[in-house]
């Protein structure tokens, strides 16, 4: 009986054969739903930036240039855009002039302690950038910054020693935020270069020097350009250090001129501005992708060299240079970690910021903590909580998806799904953030009214996550033999009992770390946050603290951040021991 | 029992269209095993897989057990599970995070079959003995070696009873000496259940040692289906006769019938029929070559100079020049031949092919 139905059954004329109708509409429609509402959001704002006034109706007022004309006109912009390209190119500068260097010392040589050295970095960068910032503000703020005032009073100078409310300043606090970040891209690239290809240069005669410049670096420059393509369209979007500091001084850059202009102190917001200034951006972040996508394709052509079965030799530092760079090291994470934590456990127990001394140590008091409206933290960290457990989650269903299908099938659409996967790494989250609230604006407000509720949040977090999901799923699926699959599929086993029995166990590492990875970038985010969590029913944790500090009462906010941090160490630590305990399994690493 | 009929297939590789399978039609009869022998990209792998589901053909139908599995014109086309067939994959494809039963039980509880655990774990042990493989039965199967996953992968296959049995170059995973031992246990193990095999391979000598018939595969197209001594003996091309061992060649051009002109000078062949001033090509075996150290003035007999010699152990290969050409002689005996020899070519083994 059941062989007949089979039979009666029609062909499949289907891009993806051998699913059973059910399994494959749902694996269809979970790929191609975020990949439309992505696309949809990237074709709003463009939409958006043509129309003449949002404000009075996004599809009845007509389509004009005016917007584009006046982005020339705006001096306010012109300036942003200048500070931008200032910001991220000094940000650039300090990221990889630590970050190549660390990530060589560490996979390379014979430094004592690199174990240390991951721990700390991968902690740098789970460590929220808007902690650190008010952290830096605290010591370094030309007024009220602790170093700059005791070398003011200790050198007599009449002026502050640095002065970070400056373009330069937060370039070089956002250069410093993002060394982790080039660490972490660039030191699988030098772990995966055979020491061979550099050792047959020297024993055929080629120079140290030659070596370098004729093997080892054009090597390593697919991963060094893609790294370079990669870390800049962080920098040019960054949010929180320019916030932080930028913004209460009216120092712009692009992602804090979007915030204000969506959400002006007075009148109604410039929509259209917004709007025109974002696809210019959306074009670059496209033509940047577009770069990165080919960069990192000739990067994998060179990835085959690496044969099996060498050990990296690693190179010998001489007693003297382990001191410098673990000197220059520990300065590093003084700075960037240490201190400004530090500060914000001082500034939490002050009521108005002073400078450390015994006098002031006397006025110390847990006002801070009592004054802090509670029934808001409590509200933020419940939704931080909720965030946490569903964003993750969702990414991971839908990035399965999708690069189940771009790994696995040969469905015809699969270049468009990995297309759209990818744009949310490459346009600006402030971006993102701006649309949906457009369309939660003007467009959805009556069919799905997710404004200013926790659902708005959990949609574009999802979205933006999704590009890191996609690959880590992806690259962790690649490595899996589909004939693992297949042979699930001859011996009749269902798909998604394959799916549970067979993929879901032998991807749990995978699914796992990121999962927790996930996890943790959730709570810390605050970008898209700053932009849509306008009521109690969506605040974060983050925005909590933010509100705060723009309004001045920095002593609660560095009360609220010190929760956070406290909320936060054990989810590292969790972090850490799923990674060790499943690195044992042949963790698959993004 | 296996009725494959006018299959085609065609890939899109970009802007280019790729067409490993042309037309293809083969029919395995019940209890053979028909090895598909190929050189890698002649379309044996995208064959097997169409048999099995894992790919849909283009064109064509496929029967198993007298039943349309598929079926382009009648739009049939069966979910692997639904077709009958066990295979074993090239990778082994062996579960990884389960244990040896788990591997050859998982299909029989949560396939088709849906046997209870109890009844499954008996079947398991079962064909787990067949394979030896019982005593390492609750080992994670991560932990085997490559003959004891291959063995494994054998059970698994065999756990569902189907009609025919599918492999896919089995034995390429393993290192040279298993292979051969590997080879005859499945061998004797197919012959002693009775089943029907499709075995895919590039290897002649594994498709001669197993095969009851073989099918050779190149560019997608069959090129010719016999017993192994017939492929190996009569190769219906020149393109066979390569992939069924090392020859030497010789180009010629037909001065009357049994007299070929050659680049060595005239050869006598056997073969009648032919057109003067036909363009053909001679090809025999290394091992067929007739080597001496005098002349014997027989047919075919040509002075060459021994280049050099290659020891293998069991055979020797000695590298000769005669007149132009270059030949081999493979033999089994340890001579030592001076610098110039006179090389045979007896003209009941020189095979005739249409030239090029």
């Amino acid at each position: 009986m059941e062989e007949m139905s089979a039979e009666l059954r029609p062909a499949r004329i289907g891009m993806i054969p051998h699913l059973r109708f059910s399994t494959r509409h749902v694996l269809l429609i979970l790929s191609t739903a975020p990949a439309f509402v992505i696309l949809f959001l990237v074709g709003l704002i463009l939409w958006v930036g043509l129309v003449r006034d949002v404000n009075s109706g996004i599809f009845s007022t007509g389509v004009t240039l005016d917007h584009y004309r006046a982005l020339w006109a705006d001096p306010l912009l012109y300036r942003a855009l200048f500070n931008t390209a200032q910001f991220a190119l000094i940000a650039m500068a300090v990221a990889f002039g630590m970050g190549v260097p660390l990530a060589w010392l560490a996979e390379r040589s014979n430094l004592p302690g690199k174990g240390i050295i991951y721990v700390l970095m991968v902690s740098g960068l789970l460590l929220p950038g808007v902690f650190i910032a008010m952290g830096w503000v605290f010591l370094f703020h030309p007024e009220i910054g602790i170093i700059n005032m005791a070398f003011k009073n200790l050198l007599g100078l009449d002026h502050s020693l640095v002065n970070i409310v400056s373009v330069p300043g937060m370039g070089i606090i956002q250069g410093l935020n993002l060394v982790p970040v080039v660490f972490i891209t660039l030191g699988p690239s030098y772990r995966a270069m055979n020491p061979a290809v550099e050792e047959a240069a020297r024993v055929h005669g080629l120079s140290l020097l030659g070596t370098l410049r004729r093997i080892s670096l054009p090597l390593l420059l697919p991963s060094l350009l893609g790294a370079f393509l990669y870390v800049i369209t962080i920098a040019i979007a960054a949010f929180d250090i320019p916030a932080i500091i930028g913004l209460s001084n009216r120092i712009l850059t692009f992602s804090t001129f979007v915030y204000i202009s969506a959400n002006p102190r007075e009148g109604l917001p410039n929509y259209g501005l917004v709007g025109a200034i974002s696809s210019v951006m959306i074009v670059f972040a496209l033509l940047s992708c577009w770069m990165y996508v080919s960069v990192l394709k000739r990067s994998y052509k060179y990835a085959v060299v690496t044969g099996q079965g060498y050990s990296s030799r690693l190179v010998k530092l001489r007693s003297k240079t382990v001191v410098g760079v673990w000197l220059l090291i520990g300065l590093y994470f003084l700075f960037t970690i240490v201190m400004p934590l530090l500060v914000l456990v001082w500034a939490s127990v002050m009521r108005w910021f002073q400078p450390p001394s015994l006098s002031a140590l006397k006025l110390a008091s847990l006002a801070n903590l009592h004054d802090v409206d509670w029934s808001m933290v409590l509200a933020g960290a419940k939704n931080s909580a909720v965030l946490m457990l569903v964003v993750p989650t969702l990414v991971l269903v839908f990035g399965g998806a999708i690069a189940w299908i771009v790994v696995r099938s040969r469905f015809q659409g699969k270049v468009v799904l990995d297309f759209s996967a990818f744009v949310p790494h490459a346009v600006p989250h402030i971006i993102f953030a701006f649309s949906i609230l457009v369309a939660a604006l003007f467009l959805l407000q009556k069919i799905l009214p997710i404004y200013g509720k926790l659902a708005i949040l959990i949609i574009v977090y999802t979205l933006a996550w999704l590009a890191f999901g996609t690959r880590v799923l992806s690259s962790s699926l690649v490595q899996l033999h589909k004939e693992l699959e297949e042979v699930g599929r001859v011996s009749g086993i269902p798909g998604r009992v394959i799916l549970w029995k067979i993929l879901l166990p032998l991807l749990r590492p995978a699914i796992l770390s990121s999962w927790l990875w996930m996890a943790l970038l959730t709570f810390r985010e605050f970008t898209m946050a700053a932009m849509l969590a306008t009521t109690r029913g969506n605040i974060t944790l983050p925005i909590v603290i933010w509100s705060y500090w723009s309004g001045g009462q920095s002593g609660r906010a560095s009360a609220v951040a010190l929760i956070g941090f406290l909320i936060l160490v054990p989810m590292v630590a969790a972090y850490w021991i799923a990674g060790r305990r499943f690195a044992v399994l042949g963790a698959t690493r993004a | 029992m296996i009725e494959i009929r006018g299959v085609s297939k065609i890939f899109n590789v970009g802007t280019r269209q790729v067409q490993p399978l042309r037309n293809v039609t083969l029919e395995v009869r019940e209890g053979e095993f028909f090895v598909l022998l190929g050189p890698s990209g002649s379309g044996k792998s995208t064959l097997l897989r169409c048999v099995s589901g894992l790919e849909e053909p283009d064109e064509g139908e496929i029967s198993l057990d007298g039943r349309v599995v598929f079926s382009k014109s009648k739009r049939i086309a069966l979910d692997p599970a639904d077709r009958g067939i066990g295979m074993v994959f090239q990778s082994y494809a062996i579960w990884p995070h389960l244990s040896v039963l788990d591997n050859v039980t998982l299909p029989l509880i949560r396939g088709k079959r849906r046997m209870p655990r109890r009844l499954a774990v008996e079947k398991g042990r079962e064909v787990l003995k067949l394979v030896q493989m019982d005593a390492l039965m609750d080992r994670p199967a991560s932990l085997l070696s490559g003959g004891q996953q291959q063995r494994v992968a054998v059970a698994r296959a065999l756990s569902i009873e189907p009609k025919v049995l599918l492999m896919d170059e089995p034995l390429s995973n393993l290192d040279a000496r298993l292979r051969e031992e590997v080879r005859e246990e499945i061998k004797n193990l197919t012959r002693q259940i009775g089943i029907t095999v499709l075995y895919i391979t590039h290897d002649q000598i594994e498709a001669m040692a197993l095969a009851s018939r073989i099918a050779v595969l190149a560019n997608g197209e069959v090129k010719q289906v016999s017993l192994p001594r017939e492929v190996y003996k009569k190769p219906a091309s020149h393109e066979v006769a390569t992939l069924l061992g090392t020859m030497n060649w010789l180009s010629g051009r037909v001065i009357r019938d049994g007299l070929v002109e050659t680049p060595i000078g005239e050869v006598r062949i056997g073969t009648q029929g032919l057109g003067n001033d036909d363009e053909i090509l001679l090809g025999i075996r290394l091992e067929h070559l007739c080597v001496a150290s005098s002349a014997a003035a027989g047919e075919n007999e040509f002075p060459a100079e021994v280049i050099s010699q290659t020891f293998l152990g069991d055979q020797i290969w000695y590298h000769l020049r005669v007149g132009p050409t270059r030949m081999v002689w493979k033999t089994f005996h340890d001579i030592d031949l001076p610098k110039t020899v006179y090389a045979r070519l007896p003209k009941e083994k020189i095979l005739v092919f249409a030239g090029r």
